[in-house]
C-alpha cells in the first residue's frame, strides 16, 4: 500500500524569517512577562491625565491617567490569546467540517449548507451581532470568531479530501478492509496538514486584526486591556490628533499589531513554500483563499 | 475569496437568503443580551418590573414566538425593519440616509484600486525581470498586510493634521449651501476632497488583492501559445496585452464584484476613525448605544447586497466567459 509521502524541501529561512520570527517571540515574551515588566498595574491610575512620556511613564500616560507602557504589555495577553486559540478552534473545524462534508453520510448536506450560509454573510456586522448580543467578554468573541473563521477553508479541505478520496491508495486501503476512520487517519490527514498549518497561521493574524478592530469599535470586553482596547480609547479622546498624543498613545498598539501581523503572513508563506513547493515553482501565488477582509 | 464563487442554482439563492431572514430574527430573540437587560443583561438599567412588562407588550416581545415570526415577516413585506431604539425613527430612513455615502466611497475606492492594482499587476506579469517592477510585489503585499488603522492614523498626520491637504473627518463641510451659481460644482469637490483620506486608506488596503490576481492571471498567458500567434498575425503589443487581459477579466471582475457587494459594512472601521457618515458608523453608533435594530437593519442589508452582488455575478461572469456558457460549469 503506498502511503502519501510529502515532497519537502529543506527549509531555509530568510533573514525576514528570522526578522518575524523575533518579533513574534518577543510579543510572545511581553505577553507572558508582563506582570514583571510593567512598571505599573495595568489599570491603576498612576499619573497626570495625558501626560507624554517621562522617565516615569516611558509612554505617557493615557486620558485617565494610566500607565500606557503597562497598559500595552498587557495588552499583548489578550491580543495573542484570543487570535491563537479562535484560530486553533477554527482550524480544527475547517478540518473536520471539511472531511465530514465529504464522508459524513446524511450530515454532509446539513454541513455544506451551514458552510454556505456562513460563507454568504458578510462578517463583520453578523460578528458585531453575535457580540453585541452576547455581550463583551473575550469567551464570546473566540466563539465568534471561530463560528465564521472555518467556512472558508472548509471549503478548500473538502475539495482536497473529494480528490484524495480518489486515489489509489485510499482505494487499496479500503480494498484490505481498513475502517473508516483508519483510512481518514493515515490517508486523509497527512494530506490535510499542510493546508491546515497554514490556514492556522493566517486565521491568527484575521483572528488578531478582527478583535483589535471589534475592540476599536467598541466591542471589546472592557474589563481585559488589549490592544484594540487602548486603541479604542486613544480614538475615543477628542484630542487624539490635534497634538502629539496619538505617537505615545495610539502608534505604540498599532504598530505592535502591525508588526506581528506581518510577521505572521512572513511565516505563513514560508511555510506554505515549505510545504507545498509546487507552489515556487508556479511562480508566487497568492495563499489560498484569503480569509482576511470580509 | 479571490476566485469566482461557485455558480449556484437559482433556489439556492432563496435558500440563503431565507435563512438569513431567518438567523437575523432568532439570533436577538434566542441570544441572552435584550435591550431591556441593559449592557451585558448587568443591568444597567433598572426597570421597574411593571414598565418592563409595558415596554415587552409595546414590542410584542411577550407574543409566541410565531405571531412575532409572522408580524416580522409581514413587517419585512412592507419594507418595514423597525424603529430605532434611540432616535425612534424608522431604520430603513436611517439606512437609506446613510447607504448613499458607503455606496459612492467604498465603489469609488474599489474601482481605484481595481485599476491600479490591475496596472501594477500587468506590469509586474509583462515585465518582471525590470528591476523597479521588482520593487512592486513587497511594496505592494506590504502595503496590504498593516491594519487599516495604521494607514489611516498615518494618512491623517501625514496630510490630515500635518500637512492639512485633507479632511480629516466627515464627508462634507457643514451647511455647505449646494444651491446657487457654481454651487453645486463646489459641493461635488467639497465631497470628493473629504472622500480622499478614507479612501485612500480603503484603497490601499484593496490594492494588493488585486495586483495578485491580475498579476498572476496574466503571468500565466505570459508563454501562452496563442499570444505567440497574435504577436506572429503582427498584432502590435497593445492589442496582445488585451488577448491577455481578456483571460485575466472573469476573475478580476469576480473579485470586484466580491468587494463591492461586501462594501456595504466592509469599511466600518474606516468610517469610524474618520467619522464617515456610512453604513459602518451607522453600526457603530447602534453598538455603542445598543441599538438593536439598527444592527439587525444594516446586518440584514449587508448580506442581501452582498447575496445580490454573489447573483448578480454570476450572470456577468457568464458573460465575460464563454466556457461558462456552455454548460460546462458544474
Amino acid at each position: 500500500m503506498t502511503r502519501p509521502t510529502a515532497v519537502r524541501h529543506r527549509f531555509r529561512p530568510r533573514a525576514a524569517t528570522w526578522i518575524a520570527a523575533g518579533a513574534l517571540l518577543a510579543a510572545a515574551g511581553a505577553a507572558a512577562l508582563a506582570g514583571v515588566l510593567a512598571p505599573y498595574p495595568p489599570r491603576a491610575v498612576v499619573g497626570t491625565p495625558a501626560a507624554p512620556p517621562s522617565a516615569a511613564h516611558r509612554l505617557g500616560t493615557n486620558d485617565l491617567g494610566q500607565d500606557l507602557l503597562s497598559l500595552w504589555l498587557h495588552g499583548a495577553r489578550v491580543s495573542l490569546a484570543v487570535g491563537f486559540t479562535a484560530a486553533f478552534l477554527s482550524t480544527t473545524a475547517s478540518g473536520l467540517v471539511g472531511i465530514l462534508t465529504v464522508v459524513g453520510g446524511k450530515y454532509r448536506a446539513v454541513l455544506l449548507a451551514v458552510t454556505d450560509v456562513l460563507l454568504a454573510i458578510p462578517h463583520l456586522p453578523v460578528m458585531v451581532l453575535l457580540v453585541a448580543l452576547l455581550g463583551p467578554g473575550l469567551l464570546h468573541l473566540v466563539a465568534a470568531l471561530t463560528l465564521l473563521g472555518w467556512p472558508a477553508y472548509a471549503r478548500v479541505v473538502r475539495t482536497l479530501v473529494a480528490t484524495t478520496m480518489e486515489q489509489d491508495y485510499v482505494e487499496a486501503a479500503r480494498a484490505v478492509g481498513a475502517p473508516g476512520a483508519r483510512i481518514v487517519r493515515t490517508c486523509i490527514v497527512p494530506v490535510l496538514l499542510p493546508v491546515l498549518w497554514t490556514k492556522f497561521l493566517l486565521t491568527v493574524r484575521w483572528a488578531i486584526l478582527m478583535e483589535a478592530t471589534l475592540a476599536l469599535l467598541g466591542l471589546g470586553d472592557p474589563r481585559q486591556v488589549s490592544w484594540g482596547l487602548i486603541l479604542h480609547t486613544a480614538f475615543t479622546y477628542p484630542l487624539l490628533f490635534t497634538g502629539p498624543a496619538w505617537s505615545w498613545w495610539a502608534a505604540p498598539p498599532a504598530l505592535a499589531l502591525a508588526g506581528i501581523t506581518l510577521a505572521l503572513s512572513v511565516i505563513g508563506r514560508d511555510f506554505e513554500l515549505w510545504m507545498n513547493p509546487a507552489a515556487q515553482a508556479a511562480g508566487r501565488q497568492e495563499p489560498g483563499p484569503r480569509v482576511v477582509n470580509s | 475569496m479571490a476566485a469566482a464563487p461557485g455558480r449556484w442554482p437559482p433556489g439556492r439563492y432563496a435558500g440563503v437568503m431565507a435563512a438569513l431572514v431567518l438567523l437575523n430574527f432568532f439570533l436577538p430573540r434566542l441570544l441572552p443580551g435584550s435591550p431591556l437587560a441593559g449592557t451585558g443583561g448587568e443591568g444597567v438599567a433598572f426597570l421597574p418590573a411593571r414598565t418592563a412588562a409595558e415596554l415587552r407588550r409595546t414590542y410584542g416581545l411577550d407574543r409566541p414566538m410565531g405571531q412575532q415570526l409572522a408580524q416580522y415577516l409581514a413587517g419585512l413585506a412592507r419594507g418595514d425593519l423597525g424603529r430605532s431604539l434611540v432616535s425612534h425613527r424608522p431604520v430603513t430612513t436611517l439606512i437609506a440616509e446613510r447607504l448613499p455615502w458607503t455606496v459612492f466611497l467604498v465603489g469609488l475606492a474599489v474601482i481605484v484600486a481595481a485599476v491600479v492594482g490591475g496596472a501594477l499587476g500587468t506590469l509586474a506579469a509583462w515585465y518582471p525581470r525590470r528591476a523597479l517592477v521588482r520593487l512592486i510585489d513587497p511594496l505592494v503585499v506590504g502595503l496590504g498586510t498593516l491594519p487599516e488603522f495604521l494607514v489611516a492614523m498615518g494618512l491623517i498626520v501625514l496630510l490630515g493634521t500635518g500637512w492639512q491637504l485633507f479632511p480629516a473627518s466627515g464627508a462634507v463641510t457643514p451647511f455647505l449651501p449646494r444651491q446657487g451659481p457654481g454651487g453645486l460644482a463646489a459641493w461635488v469637490l467639497d465631497v470628493l476632497h473629504h472622500a480622499a483620506l478614507p479612501g485612500a486608506t480603503l484603497v490601499a488596503a484593496l490594492v494588493p488583492a488585486f495586483f495578485l490576481l491580475s498579476r498572476n492571471a496574466l503571468a500565466a498567458t505570459v508563454g501562452a501559445p496563442y499570444l505567440l500567434v497574435a504577436r506572429g498575425k503582427g498584432l502590435d503589443e497593445r492589442r496582445v496585452l488585451w488577448h491577455a487581459w481578456r483571460n485575466a477579466l472573469p476573475s478580476v471582475a469576480a473579485l470586484l464584484g466580491l468587494r463591492l457587494g461586501y462594501a456595504v459594512t466592509g469599511a466600518a472601521l474606516v468610517e469610524r476613525i474618520f467619522a464617515y457618515p456610512g453604513m459602518g458608523l451607522l453600526l457603530f453608533e447602534a453598538v455603542g448605544q445598543r441599538d438593536y435594530p439598527v444592527m439587525q437593519g444594516v446586518f440584514l442589508t449587508a448580506s442581501a447586497a452582498a447575496l445580490a452582488m454573489v447573483a448578480a455575478l454570476d450572470t456577468v461572469a457568464a458573460r465575460l466567459d464563454p466556457r461558462l456558457r456552455r454548460g460546462a460549469a458544474r
